[in-house]
This record gives C-alpha cells, structure tokens and sequence, in this order.
C-alpha cells in the first residue's frame, strides 16, 4: 500500500521568549492509502495542532510533513492553497459550510475554484450527491437541513475533488448521537466503498471504535497506537476505552 | 473600572473603527468649515448681500447638521452591532445594561472627541481652502481668514447635540436588545430574490423612464431657452426622473446577482458563486438605499457642474449683458427732472477716467407698425416702435469689433429677445416720410445695447420726424477693473444730491450701467452658489460613502467566516483579496455609476445652453469641467472605498 501521509519528527512550538508551549514534541506516523485514522487524545495534547500542520493550515517549527508524495513545508503560500483545493478533503465540527451558498454550491464549490467546466462539475455533483444521499437538499440552504444532513453534505464537499486525504476535525461534535453514529458509517462508507482515506480526530472513544486505527497523543507526543485488525467494532471500543483508561486523559467514553 | 475598560477596549480596537473616525472627523470638518464661513468677518465685508448669503449658508448648516446626525447615529451602530458579543458576554457576567451604556458612552465620547480634534484641525484647514475659494470668486487678494469663536462654538454645540442625539438611539437599542441576540446575533434568514425577472423589468423600465424624462426636460428647456417659452411640467419630469432612478437602482440591486446565478458557465467559474452569494443578500436588502443614495450623488453631479458651468459662462455673460463699461440709458419718460449727465461724468472721469464717449439716439413714432407683428402686441404688452439710425449704430458698435452696416432704403430689426426671432419682417414694407423702406434683416446676435425687446436701424434720414425719446451714451473707461459699488453709490449721490431724492439712495432709478458693479453682484452669487453646491455636494457624498463603507465593515465578522471556509478549502490569499474586491468594489461602486455617467449629458446639455446663449468659449470649458468633477469625486470616492477595502482585508482574509 502506498504511504499517503508521512509525518517526521515534526515538533511545534507556540509563543515566543520566556512564554513557550510545546504543542507538538517529534512525532512521527505514516497513513497508508485507503487507510481510516483516529486520533485521540485529552484536551491540550496536540490533537488539534496536528491536524492543522497535516492541513497546511499552520506551520511546523521543525520535521517534515509529506502528503502524497510532497514535502509541505516546503512549499509557498500559493503551492499550499492550490495543494489544499487540489488534494485535501476537510469536514469540520461546525459543518463549515457557507450559510449564503445553496448545498450543491457548497459542494461544487472546490471544483469551481479549479475552474472546471460546469457539465463535468455538475455530473460529479450529482455522483457525490448521490453517494452521500444528499440529492433532495442540493437546492436548499444549510438553515433548512437537520444537522446530520449538514454534515454529509460538507462529507460530499470533501470528497467532490477526489482528495488524497480527507481530514476531519471532531466531525460529530454538533451531532446528537443517533446522528454522530450514522456519520460514521458515512465515514466507513467512504473509506470502503469510494476508497478515501481519512484522518479522523475525535474525543469520543465510540467515534474511534469505526477506524481502522487510533493514534492517542499525549503531551503532544504519540503515547500509544490501536489497530482494529480482524477484530470487531465493540472490541475496538473496548480496547479504545482501556487505553483512555491508561491514558488518564478526559476522554469521552461511553 | 468600567472607565478602565472603555479605554482599553477604545486603545484595542482603534484600527477597527477607523471609518468610524474618519467619518466623524470629516463632517465636524464640514460643520466647522461651513460655521466659520458663516460668522466670518471678511465674509461680510466681501459679500454686498452678507444677509443673504448668511441665510443660504445656514440653511446648509442645517441640511449638514441633519446629515451628520443620521451618519453618526448610523455609525453607532454599526459600532454596537459588530461588538454584539461582546457587549452579550459583559451582561452574561452581570453587568447591568446601565453599565453597559456606560462603558459604550465612554468609549464612542472618547473617540468621538479625538475625531472632533481632528475634524477641528482639517476644518481649519478646509475653511482656509473654500474662503481662498470664495476669494478667488469674489475677485479678492487672497488673505488668511480669522476664525471665529462663534463659528467654533456653534461647531461644538451641534457635535454635542449630534453625539447625544446618537447616544439616546444607542440607549434605546441596549435597553431594548435581548442577551440571545447579542449572544448569537439577530438570525438573518436569507431570502432569495422572486422573481429577478419582474425586478429586471422594473430596471429596463425605469431605465427608459430616466431616458425620457432626461430627454423631455431639456427638450423643454430648449424651448425655454430659445423660444422663450415656459417651462411645463417641471414638476413632473423630476419626479419621474426621481422615481425612476430609485426604482432602477432597486430593480438592479434585485435582479443583478439572480439573473447571474441563473447562468452555470458563468458561476461556476472560479469564485464566481461565492461572490454573487455574497452580493446577493447585501444587494437586495438595500436595493432602496442604492435608489436614494444615487439619487443623492447625482443631484451631488448636477449640481456642482452647473454652478461651475455657470460661473464659466459667467464673464461671457457678463460681456453680452453689459458691452460697455459703462452704459447711460435716459428715457425722457421715466425721468421728467433734468438728469446732471456732467456732473454724472465728472465723477466716472475722477474714478476711472473716461477713454471714450460714445452717444446715440432712439426714435420714436407712436405706432406699432413692428410690433404688430409679434407675440408680445397679440398678449397687449406691446410699446411703440423704436428706431435708431445707421450712423448711431454703427457708431457705437464700432469700438465692440462689429462690422459697420449699411441700410440703403432698407431697415433691420435688432433685438436679443428669442421672441423676436419668431417675428417675420420680410414682406413689410415700412412707409415714412414719403418714403418706403424694405426689410433687411432680423439679427438677435449683436451687443446688447438698449433695454428695448427690439429696434429697427434705419438710414439716418428715415428718423426725420420722429420724437427722439433717449440719448444714451457708452462709455470706455481708463480702468478696465475697478470698484464698481463704489462708483455706483457715487454716481448716485451725484444724481439724487440735485433733487428731492428718494429717502434711501437704494431706492431711486439710475440711469447708468456699470459692468463692474455687476459683476461684483454676479460674483456674490457665484460665490455662494458655487461653494454652496460643493458642499452640499461633499455632504451627500460623504453621506453615502461612510454608509456604504459601514455596510461593507458591519458584516465583516460573518464575511470572516466565510473566508476562512474558503481558505480551508483551497482559495489561496490571492484569490481571497480577488473575491473581497469584487464583492465590496460592485457593492460600493453600483450607486455611483449613474452620477458619474450623469456627468456625459450634463456636459452636453451645459454645452447647449451655453452656445445658445452664444458663448462659445465658455461651452468648449465645458467637458473639461465636468470632466474635472467627476474625476475629482470618483477620487474621494476611491480614496473612502480603498480605506473600507483595506480594512475589510485586514479582518477577513486569510493569509497562510
């Protein structure tokens, strides 16, 4: 399997003189392609961080981040914001869709950036449409959907391009649970069937339990790594939950 | 404590309110200008009319004072609208909403002071501008005008005045909003436009309306102006003009973004979608507000061409109202005592020297054989014809560069009344003293030289016989420039010394003429009437920037997070910069395309009247003055826009 996400001793500071935080201390990880990643961790271990510096969205303060193959912290501002439209996937906690654009302008909204024509960017709408079962709202605003139909739209949004990655920032954190659980198995959907690796952060031990490994970060360090494995999903959840156990940290499980 | 945090919270957040100063300062810049004006003392000493020019320019005082007061209580609350939150946050932790006025009055009062010192300073500087202004106007050597307390007071007062009027909206608003709103913010529904077409209609129609009524008016002041006929249905045609642009700007603000959203090529192109999204709500919410602020500004236009173009025309004007520089009409019936024409010219030789006299004659028969055959003997307004012979007239036009005429057996009508040139002379003959004359020609474009609505040249031997009711003289003087209202009251102590006299020399009739009289007269009123028009004109269109930029910044906070969504998802900052101008540049911009394009038939219909009225000179200045104007406020508005854009930029796009 070919490595999607490569990440090298990658440390990040903030502040600056006597105020230092460490939020990231030489992790290193790799996620293969097709691959569906959780990482957990408690509040303040770098969970967020690291998403952020895989996102382009910060920058590393040493270590490298490769995504498909390209080193990202050596690219320029604009490499970066074409390398975000062009190869990542982003579903975040607040839906982050635009409250004046339509659904299907939400979701064909990364490929209008690429300028693509409308009748190839209207019949991929339409397939991620479909596939996320979002077809009926495309007209509608996202004030007029339910909160889960909101987020599989931005999952349609995330997938439209066809990313190399799809990362997701605690995407069920505005979800009741019937609605989180049926977002994960949108997620294991598009991970088995449409083939997208994703890059998952999560406080929630049952959220975890759907991907096919968890990374649990401490101190912004990788403490320890779950791999599911041939074992089923409450076994997972068990072996999730007996971690966080260990860990001591503050989160969820249920 | 709470005067601690108002002045954190006003040192925090100074780059965010910048409109907000600026705004401030520059109308308390034009309330003190305009105030110091008023009160001035060099005005009163230059201006004849200092009463009425003193009430003109109060009630500008007004107008901007109503002005300030609805853009500062606007301002305001653009203030407290983008502070929501926080203000929502403070009465979560317990604040009472009486603290909470508190630390918004100390806050706003703070900033509203610095800008009142720094409105206070570029109004001294602007009052020295317009006063040169005025000067120049007025013909004056120009000199550095005193301030005075009253203007400065009046300034304070109505800035107080102003700032408490906006206060109480602002009370009323945080005694009134409840902590969700505040919190969360007022739930905006965004409604999509129905039925774009209808509203396309509204702008094509309203569009052919503004044609018509544009084309009807001037068709009408054309008539006026070259037939002498009234102007009809004034009334009307300005207030279709008015409706129409209203109702075209609404029509566009509701049409435009849903028309362009119903065409895929073109909005999945890029950012195209997002732009238009983001237009669409802004536009169609103050699709009103366009009509009333184009309307503004276009009025804006108008006006300060007109007073330039009337102030061009002006010494043309001048020059073909008054050809001499000095004129004497007598006219035996309107004076019956004996006029002391010596002693009169003795005076104009001791102030300006006499270089030439020239005198000339007017005739009289007691018919109306030539005005028979006008409009004014039909309406019984007619007087008896008047005749000048040849040798007077060429005499007298000579110095003025006319050709001389020659009239063997033949008479011509010289008039410069458009009526006269309705009349048709040629088949009449005229009889007198056994002789028959034959028409020569009817000309309107000679110097004015009589009061007369017309009189026939005729060969010196034609007036034989008739009553000589005017001996008039022109004079050349030594001094082509020199203090013409001085001269006036001279000439008129001189008349009425001799005679019982009217009780105030204001009151009497003089016979005399003179162009520099008048021409201070004329520069009084140019002089208001120009430095009237810009103001009024920079007011409206201060007015409707500051608006237009506190629309842009008051929705900056949601715009944020749709640009950081954007960023998220690939849109580099270049393309972000791109979106935002597009989105602020055709919200600032749609309001003032019509004013600016208003400049072209302006300039043309200027021009028109102008060359009716024969100055060509003055009509080929023309173009380049509307030119002038409106690059001139396509500048200041691009000045307000680029300052409304930077800031925007600043809080809402997202850099890497």
């Amino acid at each position: 399997m070919n490595c999607i996400l490569e990440i090298e001793n990658v440390t990040k500071y903030y502040g600056r003189g006597s105020v230092v935080t460490k939020a990231l201390d030489g992790i290193s990880f790799q996620v293969k392609k097709g691959e569906f990643t959780a990482i957990m961790g408690a509040s303040g271990s770098g969970k967020s961080t690291l998403l952020n510096v895989i996102s382009t969205i910060d920058q590393v303060s040493s270590g490298t981040v490769r995504v498909d193959g390209r080193e990202l912290t050596e690219m320029k501002e604009n490499e970066l914001s074409l390398f975000r439209r062009d190869r990542l996937g982003f579903i975040f906690q607040e839906y982050n869709l635009l409250d004046t654009l339509t659904i299907g302008e939400n979701i064909v909204l990364p490929l209008n950036l690429r300028k693509m024509n409308h009748e190839e960017s209207d019949g991929r709408l339409r397939k991620a449409a479909e596939a996320l079962d979002v077809t009926e709202q495309l007209d509608k605003f996202p004030r007029e959907l339910s909160g889960g139909q909101r987020q599989r739209a931005a999952c349609a949004r995330a997938l439209i391009t066809d990313p190399a990655l799809v990362l997701a920032d605690e995407p069920t954190g505005a979800l009741d649970s019937a609605n989180a659980r049926n977002l994960m198995k949108t997620f294991q959907r598009m991970n088995r069937s449409l083939g997208a690796t994703i890059l998952m952060v999560t406080h929630d031990a049952l959220m975890g339990s759907y991907a096919d490994r968890v990374l649990f970060l401490k101190d912004g360090r990788i403490w320890n790594e779950v791999h599911r494995g041939e074992r089923n999903r409450q076994d997972m959840y068990r072996e999730i939950w007996s971690t966080c156990a260990a860990l001591g940290g503050e989160t969820d499980v249920f | 404590m709470y005067f601690k945090l108002a002045f954190r919270n006003v040192k925090r957040q100074l780059g965010n309110y910048l409109i907000y100063f600026i705004t401030v300062a520059l109308t308390v810049a034009l309330l003190f200008a305009v105030n110091n004006i008023i009160y001035s003392r060099n005005l009163a000493v230059f201006v004849d009319r200092g009463e009425s020019a003193k009430t003109t320019l109060q009630i500008i005082v007004v107008m901007i004072s109503m002005v300030v007061a609805f853009v500062l209580s606007y301002a305001t609350s653009f203030l407290l609208k983008r502070r929501k939150r926080e203000f929502g946050t403070y009465l979560t932790l317990g604040m009472t909403r009486r603290d909470l006025l508190t630390i918004f009055l100390v806050e706003t009062l703070l900033i509203c002071l610095i800008a009142l010192g720094a409105g206070l300073a570029a109004g001294g500087f602007l009052f020295q501008g317009l006063m040169a202004v005025m000067m120049k106007l007025l013909e004056m050597r120009f000199a550095i005008a005193a301030y005075s307390a009253e203007g400065f007071s009046r300034t304070i007062l109505l800035t107080v005045g102003i700032f408490l009027t906006a206060s109480i909206a602002s009370a009323v608003y945080l005694k009134s909003v409840s902590i969700y709103d505040l919190i969360h913010g007022e739930k905006k529904v965004e409604k999509g436009v129905r039925h774009p077409v209808c509203w396309f209609l509204l702008t094509f129609v309203s569009l052919v309306g503004m044609l018509a009524c544009g084309g009807l008016f001037f068709r009408e002041m054309d008539k006026v102006l070259s037939g002498g006929a009234k102007l009809e249905g004034a009334g009307i045609l300005l207030s279709g003009f008015i409706l129409s642009v209203v109702g075209f700007h609404a029509g566009l603000a509701k049409s435009m973004v849903a028309l362009f959203l119903r065409m895929p090529g073109f909005r999945s192109r890029g950012f195209n979608t997002f732009v238009l999204r983001q237009l669409s709500g802004s536009l169609s919410a103050n699709a009103l507000m366009f009509g009333a602020l184009a309307l503004l500004m276009t009025f804006a236009v108008v006006g300060t061409n007109f007073s330039f173009i009337q102030k061009a025309g002006q010494e043309e004007a001048l020059l073909g109202e008054y050809p001499y520089d000095i004129m004497y009409y007598s006219n035996k019936y309107e004076r019956s005592e004996e006029f002391p024409l010596e002693a009169a010219e003795s005076v104009i030789e001791k102030y300006v020297g006499i270089k030439k006299r020239i005198p000339y004659r007017i005739f009289e028969t007691g018919r109306q054989d030539f005005y028979s055959r006008t409009r004014w003997y039909e309406e019984w307004m007619a007087p008896g014809d008047s005749f000048m012979p040849v040798s007077d007239f060429n005499a007298v036009m000579a110095p003025l560069g006319v050709e001389p005429v020659s009239l063997e057996g033949q008479y011509m009508i010289v008039g410069n009344n458009p009526i006269v040139g309705e009349a048709d002379w040629s088949d009449m003959v005229y009889e007198w003293g056994g002789k028959s004359y034959t028409y020569h020609s009817c000309r309107l474009d000679y110097p004015k030289i009589s009061y007369l609505y017309f009189y026939v040249v005729v060969p010196d031997e034609a007036v034989q016989g008739m009553e000589c009711v005017e001996q008039s003289v022109a004079y050349l003087t030594e001094q082509n420039r020199f203090d013409g209202m001085a001269l006036e009251r001279a000439l008129r102590q001189v008349v009425y010394a001799s005679t019982d006299g009217p009780a105030s020399l204001t009151d009497g009739r003089l016979e005399f003429e003179i162009r520099e009289y008048h021409r201070q007269e004329e520069n009084n009123v140019s002089a208001i009437l120009v430095v009237g028009a810009l103001f009024v004109s920079a007011v409206f269109l201060l007015l409707a920037m500051a608006i237009l930029a506190l629309k842009i910044l008051s929705s900056l906070g949601e715009d944020r997070q749709r640009y950081e969504i954007c960023f998220r998802l690939g849109m580099g900052e270049r393309e972000q910069c791109r979106a935002l101008f597009r989105q602020t540049f055709s919200f600032f911009l749609l309001p003032f395309i019509l004013p600016c394009v208003m400049s072209i038939p302006v300039a043309w219909f200027g021009r028109h009247v102008l060359r009716i009225a024969q100055m060509e000179a003055a009509a080929d200045n023309v173009p380049l003055i509307t030119g002038i104007v409106a690059a001139g406020m396509a500048v200041l508005y691009l000045l307000y826009y680029t300052a409304a854009y930077l800031i925007a930029k600043r809080t809402v796009v997202r850099g890497g």
